[in-house]
């Protein structure tokens, strides 16, 4: 008898699992009204793309990052930071372009990347991971737009082209009284790089004239930037400058400021900011 | 003073009830364990490309666990405590840390076997469910939650499971992962009916539905140059049945698994169904047998985190059919099971020529034939405007046996094992390989296919009761790349030789040399130089050498391994 009712509670059970399904019917995805897309507060936000030029997934992912910026409308800045074994440049051969920075390569080890292509967004965790795959950036992104803004970023450069200095000057106003100390990075990224990119196309398994583009060439003020407070006082407008000469390599026209706010400890990024060296 | 005497006297005597108990408990109780301790100390090495930076100041690193487990009567509870610092090269970052990453509490009766806690579970061969752990590979899948095997009656064994995977370290919070239920019975028909107990044949039969719960309706996705919104499953089912069948020498055993609508990062998100065939024909007798194996997969990755595409989070487990190696040479192209797609077919003929015949000699002789080849499958476009594979769609069609032309592995070896004398005994093999880099490796068209002859020969020489010297040498012979592919490996030799000193030490010093190599400069020796130390159950290992690039595969699943120098350490131990 004992048994029995044990099997008959088990049949039960099993019954149970049986309900666990979702069978679904087509349509099973519909195009995206991106004008929808809620913009009650301002805040922009920061996609990382962690790639390389041997990863084949990687130019499928820019495309990605590079349709969800273009949808976005300026609330999505991208950064493509060439980093980890992927883009490590060869001696010889089609992938001897170095787009590695020490900058780079500090973030990639301390986030752990393991794997390209991969992001981060907002530096922020996403359904409990911190590394995001290219599949959701999407939701990530428009999980952290969700958000309201807590600070502004406003950066002016003034570019001299005799002697390649750059100016930046970088505005950081917090609207809210946050706790705990900010930091302030400062980095230039640049389009339009042309070298060869492995890809996941048998046809064409490497583009030779792939243009990379948002490709981080480094940090203005360190890896982790400079601290602006430790103590936030919204009734302040904190204002940093920098001066740097252009590495003569980089084609000035076609690089940005792309400039941060972030928790000091947690580094999760509050507030993003770009602008093009030479105003457009 | 009176009443003092008196909370003395309970008191000693509550001791001594205590003492009593702890002694009856301790009566019926009994402690095993086994611990593994992986050391690695890296160097630099130019002609390798291994310098400072690429070693990143992590020279020296460790995999270690711990394992015990304590039983009193009807009760088992047991721990690991895991330690990654750092873990070793080859093994994924995320794993560092150290922690208690699998406890549990069981009780076991002859009807109710109940697990909290962790455990790992296989239902039939896992194509619906297997949670296991591979040290080796670094692979740890196993549940947390709660389990349930009950035995109603002879014959007859029910199991539920409920629980999430392991991650990592990562803690199960804010849905960042999903939630696997299953349930799974196994019927043996012998026990069950009394008129088959005596019954020369044996029938199995068994079945399980497995469900995993994600968080999670819609998802916006980038397909082509626009943002979908996909709809997703929230509860994804597998489901499959099987059957066991035993007649004299003869065995079958088949197993089919049916997956319904489970858009990932795995599959591009394509909601076709998935599906998973294997069929096991197997015949012996004394001195003879004979396997053929035919599997089909397609579409058939389950795991409980639908955008991760790595080696984590795996609900299930998709059957190899192809064989596994340990020699260097033979296991340097190994195969890892494509979940995706593939349809592969295996066979094995195992054969001993008896002693005192013109073949087998005085002493016999004993050959293993081997051969086994998979392919993709060949998938059609669901109609004329939709790509193959197109995200948001079913993706494609493709028949029970619709097979494409594309090979992803084909492998055929002979092993013939002589006994020569009573103290030398040589084995033989061939080996003929042809591996899809760029499938297996998930490259996109840039090494194809590798065709590579390999032959070892392995010769034993047991000098006396103490000393046995083993002796391997190896050579892999592959074609050069085709052209517009970037070049492979080329050729290789290998060579080993080995002291074996019982019943306590054992050395070793072996070299794998990539002659072969179309860059003279990566014409490298792969030296190693091990020996080591067993006492009963205690095993020290120290290596020193070279380790070469490449994968390593257990039952399919594989894992990266970089090159590197340096020392290693392994001392293992169970008690």
């Amino acid at each position: 008898m004992k048994r029995s009712i044990i099997a008959l509670a088990t049949g039960v059970i099993l019954l149970g699992w049986l309900t666990s399904c979702d069978k679904l019917d087509e349509p099973y995805a519909v195009i995206k009204n991106t004008n929808d897309t809620t913009v009650t507060a301002q805040k922009t936000v920061l996609l990382e793309d962690y790639t390389g030029h041997k990863c084949v997934n990687c130019p499928d992912a820019a495309i990605t990052a590079h349709t969800l910026e273009k949808s976005l409308k300026g609330r999505l800045i991208v950064m493509a930071v060439h980093a980890g074994f992927f883009a490590e440049p060869a001696s010889t051969g089609d992938f001897t372009a170095d787009y590695t920075t020490g900058t780079g390569d500090e973030w990639n080890s301390y986030f752990t990347i393991t794997a390209n292509p991969n992001g981060l967004v907002n530096r922020t965790a996403y359904n409990g991971a911190l590394v995001v795959g290219p599949d959701n950036w999407a939701n990530a992104v428009n999980a952290q737009l969700a958000l309201d803004a807590e600070a502004t970023v406003d950066i002016s450069n003034e570019y001299t082209e005799a002697t390649r200095n750059l100016e930046i000057t970088v505005d950081t106003k917090f609207l809210e009284a946050l706790s705990g100390a900010y930091t302030l990075t400062v980095c230039i990224t640049e389009d339009s790089l042309i070298s060869p990119q492995k890809t996941n196309n048998s046809t064409t398994p490497i583009i030779y004239d792939y243009v990379f583009m948002d490709v981080l060439r480094g940090s203005v003020n360190g890896t982790w930037g400079e601290e602006l407070t430790a103590t936030v006082d919204p009734s302040q407008t904190y204002k940093k400058t920098y001066t740097v000469t252009l590495n003569q390599a980089w084609t000035a026209k076609n690089c940005h400021v792309v400039a941060f706010v972030s928790n000091a400890e947690t580094k999760e990024i509050i507030q993003t900011g770009k602008e093009p060296v030479i105003a457009e | 003073m009176k009443r003092f005497i008196r909370t003395a006297a309970v008191a000693v005597t509550l001791l001594w009830a205590s003492g009593a108990t702890a002694q009856n408990i301790l009566d019926n109780t009994g402690i095993s364990g086994s611990m593994q301790m992986d050391g690695a100390y890296y160097l630099t090495d130019k002609k390798m490309g291994i310098t400072d930076s690429t070693l990143d100041g992590k020279t020296l690193r460790m995999n270690g666990f711990t394992e015990i487990n304590y039983n009193w009567k009807n009760f088992t509870a047991g721990m690991r405590v895991e330690a990654y610092l750092p873990p070793l090269l080859g093994y994924d970052a995320d794993y560092q840390g150290v922690g208690v990453p699998y406890w549990f509490v069981n009780y076991k009766n002859d009807i109710i076997d109940v697990t909290a806690g962790n455990f790992y579970e296989q239902f039939g061969n896992g194509m619906t469910l297997r949670a296991y752990q591979e040290w080796t590979l670094g692979y740890d899948n196993s549940l947390k939650g709660l389990r349930v095997k009950v035995t109603p009656f002879k014959g007859v064994t029910l199991k539920g499971v409920w629980g999430v995977q392991r991650y990592y370290w990562n803690a199960f919070e804010n849905n960042n992962r999903g939630i696997v239920k299953g349930a799974d019975a196994d019927f043996y028909l012998n026990d069950m009916f009394t008129a088959l107990n005596d019954s020369k044949v044996k029938i199995g039969l068994g079945g399980s539905i497995v469900s995993k719960y994600q968080a999670g309706k819609t998802l916006d996705y980038v397909i082509g140059e626009d943002i979908y919104t996909l709809t997703l499953p929230e509860n994804v089912a597998n489901y499959g049945g099987r059957i066991n069948l035993n007649i004299g020498g003869f065995n079958l055993y088949g197993e089919y698994a049916h997956k319904i609508n489970d858009p990932s990062a795995m599959n591009d998100y394509i909601y076709k169904p998935g599906e998973g065939c294997y069929l096991n024909l197997a015949y012996s007798k004394k001195g003879f047998g004979l396997s053929a194996q035919m599997k089909r997969i397609d579409n058939m990755s389950y795991k409980s985190n639908r955008s991760i595409t790595n080696n984590m989070l795996n609900i299930n487990y998709l059957p190899s059919i192809t064989k596994e190696h340990t020699y260097y040479l033979a296991s340097m192209y190994p195969y890892a099971t494509q979940p995706n797609g593939e349809f592969g077919v295996a066979g094995q003929l195992t054969y001993s020529i008896k002693k005192n015949t013109a073949l087998g000699g005085k002493t016999g002789l004993n050959f293993i034939v081997n051969y086994s080849q998979v392919n993709g499958l060949d998938r059609k476009a669901i109609n004329d405007t939709t790509a193959i594979g197109l995200s948001g769609t079913d993706g494609y069609k493709c028949g029970f046996f619709d097979i494409s032309k594309d090979l992803y592995y084909r492998e055929f070896s002979i092993e013939a094992t002589k006994k020569f004398s009573k103290n030398w005994k040589g084995i033989f093999t061939y080996l003929n390989q042809a591996y899809n880099r760029d499938v297996v490796e998930g490259h996109s068209n840039e090494y194809g296919i590798v065709y590579s002859n390999i032959g070892i020969a392995d010769i034993t020489w047991r000098i006396n009761n103490n000393y046995a010297l083993r002796g391997e040498l190896q050579g892999l012979w592959s074609l050069k790349a085709h052209e517009n592919h970037e070049a492979n490996t080329g050729d290789w030799a290998a060579a080993l030789v080995e002291l074996t000193v019982n019943p306590h030490w054992f050395f070793s010093v072996s070299d794998q040399w990539n002659y072969g190599n179309e860059d003279e400069d990566m014409q490298l020796h792969y030296y190693n130089v091990n020996m080591g130390y067993v006492y009963n159950s205690t095993r020290i290992a120290v290596a020193y050498g070279r380790q070469r690039e490449g994968i390593i595969c257990v039952g399919g699943v594989c894992r990266y391994v970089p090159a590197s120098t340096g020392l290693t350490l392994t001392v293992t131990s169970t008690f």
